[in-house]
């Protein structure tokens, strides 16, 4: 299983790259949604199955990456996780209305991760042979 | 120019928790380096996040050079890192920082994106009044958040009263 992890931040990127690895996925990454676009497209034939997504990057941010990528029939089975620091209300829901599937607000533990992850059924460590 | 009461609903309370949230989350205990050697003549790494909109101002992080590194390379799980790798590690820590701050705001605000200033670079002074601060350590080092309501220019055009 492949992930996709968006963060204009390489420190998150690579928090994200660790403990998604730890759980079985392979990484790529992007630093805007504009290359993350860029890097589903390349990978077209195979695209990852979860999405990481920053909201505040330059660029491209996360909620116009969301609504790119809904808007793109062919990328309907990537599940887009926002993971942000934005915590309001009102922006989870414009968020989960542009079509994230899930929220996970910055800071969080790697527990909580899983825990998302074991709600979308994208937990590789739990996925059925 | 004037400067409006620093009514918020942030208070020291508050930024001492999300600073220690912020610091805990990215950095599991065994992480932490068994001795540490503060070193605050080395200067200091100066972080800040704008939030405009309904409230405007900034959330600063200040850590001393030698904290930075250290929290950078324990971010990274990296033992060689660039000074572009701690502005980096640095700027996503005041960036969450500065999105747990907006989300006790009660008016509608915008996060802007992290600016840090390391070394020798000094960092921009903007005219703000300081909201709340708080003095955590990290693995022995000294790390300040501060909160700023910057100050806004009410002066209409034309008004010479």
């Amino acid at each position: 299983m492949q992930a996709l992890v968006i963060d204009d931040s390489r420190t998150m990127r690579m928090v994200l790259r660790r403990q998604l690895e730890l759980l079985g996925y392979g990484i790529l990454e992007a630093g805007d949604g504009q290359q993350a676009l860029e890097v589903l497209a390349a990978h077209a034939d195979a695209p990852p199955v979860l999405a990481t997504v920053d909201w505040n990057m330059p660029v491209m941010n996360g909620l116009e990456f969301v609504k790119a990528v809904r808007a793109e029939a062919a990328l309907r089975d990537v599940t887009l996780m926002m993971v942000t620091t934005e915590s309001e209300h009102g922006q989870i829901v414009r968020a989960l209305a542009a079509g994230a599937h899930e929220y996970l607000i910055k800071p969080f533990t790697s527990d909580a991760l899983v825990d998302k992850l074991d709600y979308l059924g994208l937990n590789p460590q739990r996925s059925v042979a | 120019m004037s400067v409006i009461a620093p009514e918020s609903p942030v208070t020291a309370h508050d930024l001492q928790v999300f600073g220690e949230e912020v610091l805990t989350a990215f950095l599991l205990e065994q992480d932490l380096p068994a001795t540490t050697q503060p070193d605050a003549d080395a200067g200091w790494v100066h972080a800040s996040i704008a939030v405009t909109g309904g409230w405007t101002g900034h959330i600063t992080l200040e850590v001393s050079r030698a904290g930075a590194d250290v929290l950078t390379r324990r971010m990274l799980l990296a033992e060689e890192i660039s000074p572009e790798d701690v502005t980096d590690a640095v700027g996503e820590l005041v960036n969450v920082l500065g999105g747990n701050v907006k989300g006790l705001l009660l008016e509608e605000s915008a996060l802007g994106l992290p600016q840090v200033h390391t070394y020798d670079e000094p960092a921009p002074r903007r005219a703000a009044v300081e909201v709340c601060h708080a003095e955590l350590v990290w693995a022995g080092h000294p790390v300040d958040v501060r909160v700023w309501l910057d100050e806004q220019d009410d002066t209409t055009p034309g008004d010479n009263s």
